[in-house]
């Protein structure tokens, strides 16, 4: 065993016991530095021959290479005991439960209302909005609804004035438009919002609900395009594979007036408890603009004419998803809302 | 309106299943309600009773019964049932309303086939009679139209329909629909040569027409089973012969009719004209009745004997004693006949057809096929002649229609020849010209009177469901407003963030606002309950309920919001936020309760949405926090408020720690800016300085930040709050803000001591405004 092999067993010996950084900065010190022990072997460079010199020189290098490396190796190797004994005293029950993601969801009518807006803005119709405190003129007068007409009783509207009331339809956003464009322009719009009804509240009658009403008033417009119109909305509420089926109606504002059924989407039309073994379900109402309207709104009947429907949001959703109660809207109750959430 | 197969069958010969017509009534007509036998019962038949036997120890009797030729013997409890009669009989197997199936049986232990049985028990509700036992049938030979197996089909009228109340209205309908012959009525009256003594005068526009005729020696009585039959069908009651025949005159012809007992009339002399005021009538209900000006009387001459239209007088009615009759057969205006008889809450099946209009040409048919009927049922002479006063004759008119217009309305290619035929179906006179069809309307036809009416008459004939199906043509943009738009984006992100959407009624109680709002409230002239009266001022009330509503089902966690109209002076929107429990959701980790922070942090996100710049100044309502609640300030203009519930009305809803906002979208909107600009991200690092300063407990840190951001100190882009401290060893009226503000210039870097000049400006100016020290 030469001087190199002692250093080196003795460099190793030291190395294994070395547990901090400052162990090894003196390992380091005592070997590789300035006076260190393989520094000391050059020492005998100059006791040696010019043939034997190049051959120590580099086995000492060689021996400072590996010693260095040693050092190296072993210093990672601490390290990384040090952030592993770290992580161990991280660990966690990974049994335990996450935090729960609190999302609140839109009510139910909202989202039938944003759903019949995104149908209709598709088909090129814009959303219209208007108060809901109105007068009387643009809720029943302008609407072939003059004073005395037996659809329009005191008793069913809540009136603040002999002249002003809670809206009971959206139909007068339809009039204000109608109004705005002056006679001269094509209309397309739907309209929805609150409405209110002098009726007592029960499981369904509701003195408040929501409507949306829609419009097109255009030289042309007829009652079949009303027809295809109203065949998209129920297919799109109802599904697909829905038909829709038209029966004589009276509303004051349109003529001819219909109530419209749709196809029934439990049986298909055989037959069932939900719809009262008809086939159909009687979903809205609608018609061709009565010609009184028209006029009252500026346009001429012999060059204009139009379709009108509304449609009760509450009976959409009622239906849709068999809700047996229209109170359960108002009540808010998150459990109720959350159910409808997409 | 109930219809009567059988009675229809008067007029419709042809062969109609009652279900199919229900059908087709309702695809071309009007929506049909129920399609419903008569007697809800099947297997009933006839029968004599030959002879009653008691039975020892029972209120039952053994009873012989003739059906069909062959006697049986039926066990009846019935105390009325007696030898002579005739019944109706439950056959063995017959079934009854209420599931009831009739099987041979042996009662007192006698076998007994089938059972005698009462009105009741074939479900014929006690308004209809007022018999308790058997049911005795008074003419059982006129079988043929006895009604044991009627149908009643009940139509719901719209009020544009108004001839359809009545039989022959119905059948012009069916014909029409269904393209088969009408056999109108004819009646021949068989008079005697004494004359009708009668004469009639109007003082009043409001009677059109009126007639009137005599009839003597008549016997009045219960009416055959058949006429009953077909009243009960339509939902009358009836009476006796002479009641009967009115009401059923008016079911079949849609005329009202009033029968007078002429004896008790005081002249012969009839004069219709309308009431004086604070004037009083005793109608035949027995009761005394304010008149007003206007309502329609017929008197004597002297004094009131009826109130035309609506119910006849006590003194002048119909008893069992009668025995001349005069009948009335009027045309009164609608208007009058609904305001007087919704003013004594009189509505009839008389006053309603007058309200809604009925067919001016029937009169004198009705009053003649009445008195042929009241002769044939109670004997008597029908006096020669009619007395009558007419005041505007029925007449008809013509309505022009373009064969265009109605393709153009229905979306349909029908020729002039299809259209002529569809309305020919109704018995309607078209005569086409050169360029229109002339349409001759009957008085019948009340509803008709413009070509839009008569589209309407040719679409439903035709078929809505034959129309073709198409989008409409017209060319236009649709998308939803920007407006539109943010509000959906608002309730995502709320929603997004844990927040219900809560629609709650508009209608409210004043007080339960007070508090939050100091606005005269806006209330509904009749309201249906107290609870709601007034329009809302505030969202908040209504919310709280909601929490509350959850508080009550352990659901404390409630995080809600609405998005409603406000109804101040003018209609405003707004968002209300409420929010209880903890602002962290771990079943296991210590919880964070919100605060007053957390939902100021939501009321500036949805600031940051519409891109305003708000102040928050500490400011008091009653109803809330008193210090813990501001009102939220854009350039001067109150947006809202954001706070604590206070205690007190907090407890009010069973609730504590609520934390509401209220944000008036409509103000928002209008100072919205949301025009974008584009600047290059800096490349240059910000240079950041933290500063302690030392201020008056009373100055609120917003007030300090503001100072900051106003300061005009060059290039500092930033300032933001990141510690607050108040306690030793500082002193009572102090605290401590730590703020650390940030400097950014695109085009430089800043060497420490350029930062440090700037942070002396910015300090100079602090202690100029607040006299703020620096925390050392």
């Amino acid at each position: 065993m030469d001087a190199f092999d002692t250093l080196k067993h003795a460099f190793h010996a030291r190395l294994k016991t070395s547990q901090t950084d400052q162990e090894l900065a003196q390992l380091k010190a005592d070997y590789l530095g300035k006076k260190g022990e393989v520094t000391q072997l050059m020492q005998v460079m100059k006791d040696l021959s010019e043939s034997e010199r190049p051959v120590y020189g580099q086995r000492v290098n060689a021996l400072k290479k590996e010693l260095s490396e040693a050092l190296n190796a072993h210093k990672k190797a601490l390290e990384k005991a040090l952030l592993e004994a770290q992580l161990a005293a991280e660990k966690i029950d990974v049994t335990l439960p996450g935090d729960r993601v609190q999302l609140g969801a839109r009510h139910i009518l909202s989202s039938i209302v944003e759903s019949i807006e995104d149908l209709f803005v598709g088909l090129g119709y814009q959303v219209k909005e208007g108060p809901e405190i109105e007068s009387d003129e643009f809720n029943f007068e302008k609407l072939n609804l003059p004073k005395h007409h037996p659809a329009r009783d005191m008793q069913d509207s809540f009136y603040i004035d002999p002249n002003t009331l809670l809206r009971t339809h959206t139909s007068p956003v339809q009039v204000r438009t109608m109004l705005e464009v002056g006679g001269q322009k094509p209309v397309k719009i739907i309209c929805p919002g609150k409405v209110y009804r002098r009726d007592d509240d029960d499981a369904t009658h509701s003195h408040q609900f929501m409507q949306i009403e829609g419009l097109v008033v255009d030289h042309h417009t007829s009652m079949a395009d009303l027809k295809g119109t109203l065949l998209k909305m129920a297919q799109t509420m109802f599904g697909a594979d829905r038909t829709i089926r038209l029966r004589p109606s009276y509303f004051p504002f349109t003529e001819p007036s219909v109530e419209v059924d749709v196809s029934c989407y439990n049986c298909d039309g055989a037959g069932c408890s939900i719809c009262k073994h008809t086939g159909y379900i009687e979903i809205l109402g609608a018609g061709m603009v009565h010609d009184n309207v028209l006029k009252m709104s500026g346009y001429d009947p012999k060059e204009y004419q139009g379709f009108a429907f509304g449609i009760g949001v509450e009976r959409i959703a009622m239906l849709k998803y068999g809700i047996e109660d229209i109170r359960h809207f108002y009540t808010n109750d998150m459990r109720f809302l959350r159910m409808f959430n997409q | 309106m109930n219809v009567s197969m059988k009675w229809l069958s008067d007029y419709i010969q042809s062969h109609i299943d009652p279900n199919d017509l229900a059908e087709k009534i309702s695809l071309h007509a009007q929506e049909v309600a129920d399609v419903r036998p008569l007697y809800a019962a099947e297997g009933l038949v006839l029968g004599r009773v030959e002879s009653t036997e008691a039975i020892p120890d029972s209120k039952n009797k053994r009873c012989v019964v003739t059906v069909n030729g062959t006697q049986r013997t039926i066990v009846c409890g019935a105390p009325n049932v007696a030898p002579g009669q005739d019944v109706i009989v439950a056959d063995i197997g017959a079934t009854l309303p209420g599931d009831v199936t009739i099987q041979k049986a042996t009662i007192n232990g006698i076998e007994s086939a089938g059972m005698i049985v009462s009105l009741s028990e074939l479900g014929i509700d006690k308004k209809y009679h007022q018999e308790s036992g058997i049911h005795v049938v008074n003419d059982p030979h006129h079988d043929a139209s006895f009604g044991l197996d009627d149908t009643v089909v009940e139509i719901e009228l719209t009020p544009n329909r108004m001839d359809l109340m009545s039989m022959l209205g119905v059948a012009y309908e069916v014909s029409a629909i269904y393209e088969v012959p009408l056999t109108l009525p004819e009646v021949t009256v068989k008079e005697v040569a004494k004359v009708n003594p009668y004469t009639i005068t109007s003082d009043t526009p409001k009677c059109m027409a009126y007639y009137g005729r005599v009839i003597e020696n008549v016997t009045v009585k219960d009416s055959p089973e058949w006429l009953k039959n077909r009243l009960i069908a339509a939902g009358i009651r009836p009476i006796n012969t002479i009641v009967d025949v009115t009401n059923y005159i008016m079911i079949d012809l849609g005329q009202p009719l009033h029968a007078f007992d002429s004896d008790t009339i005081g002249t012969q002399a009839i004069r219709v004209k309308t009431a004086e005021t604070d004037t009083t009538f005793q109608t035949l209900d027995g009761q005394t009745r304010a008149l007003k000006s206007g309502d329609i009387l017929i008197t004597d001459g002297k004094r009131p004997i009826a109130l035309g239209g609506v119910m006849g007088g006590l003194d002048t009615e119909v008893t069992q004693s009668t025995t001349t009759i005069f009948l009335e057969s009027a045309i009164f205006e609608d208007r009058q006949i609904g305001q007087t008889s919704r003013r004594l809450d009189l509505r009839s099946e008389a006053s309603l057809r007058y309200e809604r209009g009925i067919a001016h040409d029937r009169a004198i048919l009705a009053l003649n096929k009445a008195v042929t009927m009241i002769q044939a049922l109670s004997g008597g002479e029908i006096l020669k002649g009619i007395a009558e006063h007419v005041q505007t004759p029925p007449t008809p008119w013509t309505v022009s229609l373009q064969t265009s217009r109605v393709n153009q309305l229905l979306g349909t290619t029908l020729s002039d020849a299809e259209i002529k035929a569809l309305l020919e179906r109704l018995q309607l006179t078209v005569k086409p010209t050169k360029e229109t069809l002339e349409v001759t309307i009957p008085p019948r036809r009340l509803d008709l009177h413009t070509d839009q009416d008569l589209i309407e008459e040719v679409g439903r004939l035709y078929g809505y469901n034959h129309l073709d199906i198409r989008l409409p043509s017209t060319q236009t943009q649709g998308y939803l407003t920007d407006h539109q738009k943010r509000r959906r984006a608002i309730k995502s992100h709320l929603e997004g963030l844990g927040f219900f959407e809560s629609i709650t009624y508009s209608l409210t109680h004043p007080d339960l606002e007070r508090g939050f709002v100091s606005r005269e409230p806006t209330a509904v002239l009749r309201p249906l309950s107290t609870d709601q009266q007034t329009l809302k001022q505030t969202v908040v009330p209504g919310l709280l309920e909601v929490l509350s509503y959850h508080h009550a089902r352990q659901m404390d966690d409630a995080k809600i919001y609405e998005l409603r109209t406000l109804y101040w002076e003018e209609e405003i929107e707004t968002l209300g936020i409420a929010m209880s429990g903890t602002s962290t959701h771990s079943s296991w980790k210590p919880p964070v309760p919100v605060d007053f922070y957390s939902i100021k942090g939501l009321v500036q996100h949805v600031l940051a949405m519409f891109n305003v710049s708000a102040e928050f100044v500490a400011s008091r309502l009653e109803a809330m926090h008193p210090h813990q609640t501001a009102e939220i300030r854009i350039a001067g203009q109150v947006c809202g408020f954001v706070g604590k519930v206070h205690p007190e009305t907090a407890s009010q809803y069973d609730l504590k720690d609520i934390y509401v906002a209220e944000l008036y979208i409509t103000r928002l909107a209008a100072m919205s800016d949301r025009h974008i600009t584009y600047t290059p991200v800096t490349k240059m690092q910000s240079v950041r300085r933290d500063l302690a300063l030392l201020v008056d407990k009373t100055i609120p840190a917003g007030v300090v930040l503001s100072t900051i951001k106003s300061s005009n100190v060059p290039y500092l882009v930033d300032a933001e709050i990141f510690d607050v401290y108040t306690g030793s060893p500082l002193l009572d009226s102090e605290k401590s803000l730590a703020i650390r503000v940030a400097f950014n210039d695109a085009n430089q870097t800043f060497k420490t001591e350029d930062i440090d000049a700037l942070m002396d400006q910015l300090l100079t100016h602090l202690k100029n405004e607040h006299a703020v020290k620096l925390r050392t």
